[in-house]
C-alpha cells in the first residue's frame, strides 16, 4: 500500500483482496465444469443462429412451417432441459466429489473459508449460466415470435414463455442451486445425482402439470391477503378458478372453505343436479350464482405489474433465495456468527 | 563418514585419509542406563564425530563441530550432545571462541525437538563451558576442567581398587550399584541446591 | 497467550457411537504434541475438532486463547493435513499449488515449488497418480507454504519411508526452531516420538488417559518387577500403579508419582514407549478378581 492511498480506499480494497486471490483459483479449479457449460449452451446457440439463418425473419412460407412445428418445437423443448443438465452434471458434483473423496477436508480448512469458496463458486457459475442463456434465449424468442403473426403465438405458450432469455436464465440457475444443495446435502456423488434427478423431475411436474401449479396458488393465495381486483373477501364457501395469477372466486356466506376449482368439479359437480351442472358448465358465473356462490376476482400480483411475470418472479426469486439459505445451512462453519470466548 | 571403532584399549585405524584431519574420541568414563531390570549394561561408547575440517580451513560461518545421536543408547539426548560438546573441546577440536552449531541446524539434522537443544546449551552455560549472544549464536567461553586421559585412568583404577570390588564382594550386583550411584548423585544434587536456595535467601 | 490449544471437557457422540468422552488438555504455544492412541480410539476426531471440521457436542476448545476452530481467524492460523493428505480435486500437482495459493492470503508459492522438486515431486504429474507418500508430501507442503502458527497432522509419516520420515521431523524441528509453530500430530507408532516431542496425550477409548508435558511425566513414572501387590507397597501411598494386566504374575509394572521420586534400586526409568503402552493396555480391576 502507497501513502498516496487515501484511507477510505485502502480497507475496501483490504476487504475484497481474498475475491482477488480466490478467483482465479476457483476458476483453474473448475475450468472443465466452466467450459462444458460453455460448450453445451454454445452448441445450442449455433443450432439456433444455424436455424435462424434458414428460415430468415420474418417469412411465410412451408419452410417456416416445417421450422416451427419439428425443429424448433423439439430444439426449444431440449433447450429447456438444459437447466436439468445443469443441475445433475454441473451442480450436483461440484461439492459433492470432495465430500465423498475427503478433499472437503483441506478446503474447508484453508485461509479463506467455506463459505467464500461456495459463494464464490455458485456465483461463477451462476454468472456464466446468466451471460450464456441470455443470448440463446433471445435467438428463440426471436425465432418464435418471427414465426408468431402465422401461428398465433403469444409468450404464455409454455415452451415460448420458458425459452425466453430471462426464464431460461432464472431456470438455469435454479437448476444449478439444486444440484449444489443436493450435492452437500447428500455428500455422496451418485446419490446426489439421482437426488437431484428427482427433485428436477418433481420440479418440472410441478411447473407443467397445472393442477399442481394451481394448487400451489390456492395455497398461496389462502395466505396472502389478496386485494387487487375485488372487495376484501368474507367468509364463505368459496369455488375458486385460476388463470396463471389471476383467481376466480365465487362464494357464499357460509362456512369458509376454499376449494379449487378441480375440487368442485370432483366433489361438488356430481352431487349437482343435471340442470343444475348444464347451468354450470355453459355459463359459469350463472350457474355458480344460482347455486348461492358470487363472483370474486383477484390476482396476486397488482395488474399494473404483469402479474404472470410477477408470478414467476416471485416464486422462482423465493425458491433461489430457499435454495441458498438451505445450501448455506447444510455446510455449515466458519462460526463467526458465534461469540468469541473471551480470556478470563 | 569414518567409524572407527574401539574396543578394549585398542585402537583400531581403517584407511585414514592424511590430507583430511580426522579425530576420534575415546570415551573412557561408563555412561548407561538399565532399561530392562533383568540386565545392566556396561558399555564403553566411542563417539566418532565428524569433525569435517579440511586442511585448508573450515568455512567461517559453519560451526566445526556436527552432533551425531545415539538413539538406543538409553542416554537422553542433551546429554549426548553436552558430552559431545566437552569431548570436542578436550581434544581440541573446539576452542574458545568457537561457534555451536545454530538451534535449527541441529535439529534439522538430527530430527529432534528444539528445546532438547535448548536445554543442552543452557546446561554448557550454567557449567560455563558456553555462553549464549542473542542473535548471534552460542559461544564457547571456557574449556571444562581439563581432565588428561592419565588422570581419568587413576581416577577409574581407584574407583575399582578402591570401592567397586568390596562392593561387588558384598553382593551388590550392576543394577544395584549403578542405581546406588544414581541415587547417590541425585542426593548430591538435591543438598547442594537446597544449598544455594538457602545461601540466596 | 499461552495456549496454543485449550480443550475443555469435549465431548463429542455421532449418530451410533460416542467418539470422545470429555477430553481436557491443554496445548502450550510452541509445544510438540503427539496424540497417541489406537486406531478408533478417537485420535482423528480430537484433530478434525480442532480444524473446525467438526463441532464439540459438549464442552469448548479455543485456539490461541480465544479463537473458535474453524473461524476466520482461526483458519488464517492453523493448517490441517488430514491422513494420507487428501488434496484439492485438481488434475496436477501444478494446479493444487496454484489452488492452495488462491485460498490463502499468506502463501509462500516458491518456497512450496522448492519443496516439491526438492522431494523429486513432478509438477506436472497427477494428482491421482502420485504415490502415497508422495500425496502426503505434497498436502504438508501446501499446509508449510502457509506458515501458520499451528500445524495439525494426521499421521503424516504413516505413508512415509524411513528416510522421508526423518527428513520430515528434521524439518518440521526446523521449523518449530525458526518461527515457533506450534504442532501436534497423532502418531500409532510410538518409537519416534521421544525425540520429538515435547508433550503427549495419550487417548484411550475417546478419553484422554494422559496429557502433559513427556519430560515431567517420564519424571513421574518408574518400572517396577512384580506382581501388583508388590508394585503397590513399593509405592507406598505416594503413587499408583498403572499396569493392572495379569495382577499376580511378574510382570514389568509402570507405576506413576505424585512426585519423582529419588533413585531406587527397586525402580527403573520408563520410557515413552513403556508409558504409552501401560496406559493403552490399562484395564481396571478388583484384588482377587480376574482382569476383565
Amino acid at each position: 500500500m502507497t501513502t498516496t492511498l487515501s484511507p477510505t480506499v485502502a480497507p475496501l480494497t483490504i476487504r475484497t483482496k481474498w475475491l482477488a486471490r480466490l478467483l482465479p483459483g476457483l476458476l483453474r479449479l473448475h475450468r472443465t465444469a466452466l467450459l462444458s457449460v460453455a460448450a453445451i449452451y454454445l452448441a445450442f446457440i449455433s443450432i439456433a443462429l444455424i436455424v435462424l439463418h434458414q428460415v430468415g425473419h420474418p417469412r411465410v412460407s412451408i419452410l417456416a412451417n416445417q421450422v416451427f412445428n419439428a425443429t424448433l418445437y423439439n430444439f426449444a423443448t431440449y433447450a429447456e432441459y438444459l437447466p436439468v443438465f445443469v443441475a445433475v452434471f454441473i451442480g450436483a458434483p461440484l461439492f459433492a466429489r470432495s465430500y465423498e473423496t475427503g478433499t472437503f477436508r483441506f478446503a474447508w480448512t484453508q485461509g479463506v473459508g467455506r463459505r467464500r469458496i461456495v459463494a464464490t463458486t455458485i456465483s461463477i457459475f451462476v454468472l456464466e449460466l446468466t451471460i450464456l442463456s441470455f443470448p440463446l434465449g433471445i435467438i428463440l424468442s426471436r425465432l418464435w415470435f418471427d414465426l408468431s403473426p402465422q401461428f398465433a403465438l403469444n409468450i404464455w405458450i409454455d415452451h415460448v414463455f420458458f425459452t425466453s432469455a430471462w426464464m431460461m436464465a432464472f431456470s438455469s440457475v435454479i437448476g444449478l442451486l439444486t444440484g449444489v444443495l443436493m450435492g452437500i446435502a447428500v455428500r455422496r456423488l451418485l446419490a446426489a445425482l439421482a437426488a437431484t434427478t428427482v427433485v428436477m423431475v418433481v420440479m418440472f411436474i410441478w411447473l407443467t402439470w397445472t393442477t399442481f401449479f394451481h394448487e400451489t396458488l390456492l395455497w398461496v393465495a389462502k395466505a396472502m391477503p389478496i386485494t387487487y381486483g375485488g372487495p376484501a373477501v368474507i367468509k364463505g364457501n368459496y369455488v375458486a378458478s385460476y388463470n396463471f395469477s389471476f383467481i376466480n372466486f365465487f362464494y357464499t356466506d357460509k362456512s369458509g372453505h376454499l376449494i379449487s376449482q378441480s375440487q368442485f368439479y370432483s366433489q361438488i359437480f356430481p352431487k349437482l343436479t343435471r340442470a343444475q351442472s348444464i347451468r354450470v358448465s355453459d355459463h359459469p358465473v350463472a350457474g355458480l350464482a344460482r347455486l348461492g356462490l358470487k363472483e370474486w376476482q383477484g390476482a396476486l400480483f397488482h395488474p399494473r405489474f404483469h402479474e404472470v411475470l410477477m408470478t414467476w418472479i416471485g416464486f422462482g426469486s423465493v425458491t433461489a433465495i430457499a435454495l441458498v439459505v438451505a445450501i448455506f445451512a447444510f455446510l455449515g462453519g466458519n462460526d463467526r456468527m458465534l461469540p468469541r470466548r473471551r480470556h478470563p | 563418514m569414518l567409524i572407527i571403532r574401539c574396543e578394549g584399549g585398542e585402537e583400531v585405524d581403517e584407511n585414514l585419509d592424511s590430507s583430511r584431519d580426522y579425530r576420534f574420541a575415546y570415551l573412557a568414563s561408563q555412561k548407561f542406563s538399565t532399561n530392562h531390570l533383568s540386565e545392566a549394561r556396561h558399555q564403553r561408547y566411542s563417539f566418532p564425530m565428524e569433525l569435517d575440517k579440511a586442511v585448508n580451513g573450515a568455512q567461517s560461518d559453519q560451526s566445526p563441530i556436527r552432533f551425531r545421536l545415539n538413539a538406543s543408547s538409553g542416554v537422553p539426548t542433551y546429554v549426548q550432545l553436552i558430552n559431545q560438546v566437552e569431548q570436542a573441546l578436550r581434544i581440541g577440536y573446539l576452542n574458545v571462541g568457537d561457534r555451536l552449531p545454530r538451534i535449527k541446524e541441529v535439529v534439522e539434522s538430527l530430527a529432534i525437538n528444539p528445546n532438547t537443544v535448548l536445554k543442552a546449551y543452557k546446561e554448557l552455560e550454567t557449567k560455563g563451558i558456553a555462553s549464549g549472544r542473542p542473535g548471534v549464536g552460542t559461544f564457547i567461553v571456557a574449556s571444562p576442567p581439563a581432565l588428561s586421559a592419565e588422570a581419568f585412568d587413576k581416577l577409574r583404577q581407584e574407583f575399582i581398587d578402591g570401592w567397586l570390588k568390596s562392593a561387588l564382594k558384598v553382593g551388590l550386583d550392576h543394577a544395584d550399584i549403578i542405581t546406588l550411584v544414581q541415587s547417590a548423585l541425585e542426593t548430591l544434587d538435591h543438598s547442594s541446591s537446597t544449598l544455594t536456595s538457602q545461601v540466596s535467601q | 497467550m499461552t495456549s496454543a490449544i485449550q480443550i475443555e471437557a469435549v465431548s463429542r457422540r455421532f449418530r451410533r457411537r460416542t467418539a470422545l468422552r470429555s477430553v481436557t488438555a491443554t496445548i502450550p504455544m510452541g509445544s510438540v504434541t503427539a496424540l497417541v492412541g489406537s486406531n478408533g480410539a478417537g485420535k482423528t476426531t480430537l484433530l478434525n475438532l480442532m480444524a473446525g471440521l467438526l463441532t464439540p457436542s459438549s464442552g469448548t476448545i479455543s485456539i490461541f486463547d480465544n479463537l473458535i476452530p474453524g473461524s476466520m481467524e482461526a483458519l488464517g492460523k492453523v493448517a490441517y493435513v488430514a491422513q494420507d493428505g487428501p488434496v484439492s480435486t485438481s488434475r496436477s500437482v501444478g494446479d493444487a499449488v496454484h489452488i492452495a495459493r488462491a485460498f490463502n492470503i499468506s502463501f509462500d508459492f516458491d518456497a512450496a515449488v522448492l519443496r516439491l522438486q526438492r522431494l523429486g515431486i513432478d509438477l506436472k504429474q497427477r494428482v491421482s497418480k502420485l504415490s502415497g507418500g508422495h500425496r502426503a508430501q505434497l498436502a504438508i507442503t501446501l499446509a508449510l507454504a502457509r506458515t501458520p502458527d499451528l500445524l495439525v497432522l494426521d499421521e503424516p509419516l504413516s505413508s512415509l519411508d524411513p528416510i522421508a520420515r526423518r527428513d520430515l521431523l528434521g524439518e518440521l524441528m526446523g521449523h518449530c526452531a525458526e518461527s515457533g509453530m506450534t504442532i501436534i500430530f497423532s502418531s500409532h507408532v510410538i518409537a519416534e516420538l521421544e525425540r520429538i516431542a515435547s508433550h503427549l496425550v495419550l487417548i484411550k477409548d475417546g478419553e484422554a488417559v494422559v496429557a502433559g508435558e513427556i519430560d515431567e511425566l517420564l519424571g513421574q513414572h518408574r518400572i517396577f518387577m512384580g506382581s501388583v501387590t508388590e508394585a503397590e507397597l513399593v509405592s507406598n501411598g505416594e503413587g499408583s500403579v498403572i499396569s493392572q494386566t495379569h495382577p499376580v504374575t511378574l510382570a514389568a509394572r509402570v507405576i506413576r508419582f505424585d512426585v519423582p521420586p529419588l533413585a531406587n534400586a527397586l525402580l527403573a526409568p520408563a520410557t515413552l514407549e513403556d508409558l504409552a503402552y501401560a496406559y493403552l493396555e490399562h484395564t481396571s480391576f478388583v484384588a482377587g478378581e480376574l482382569p476383565k
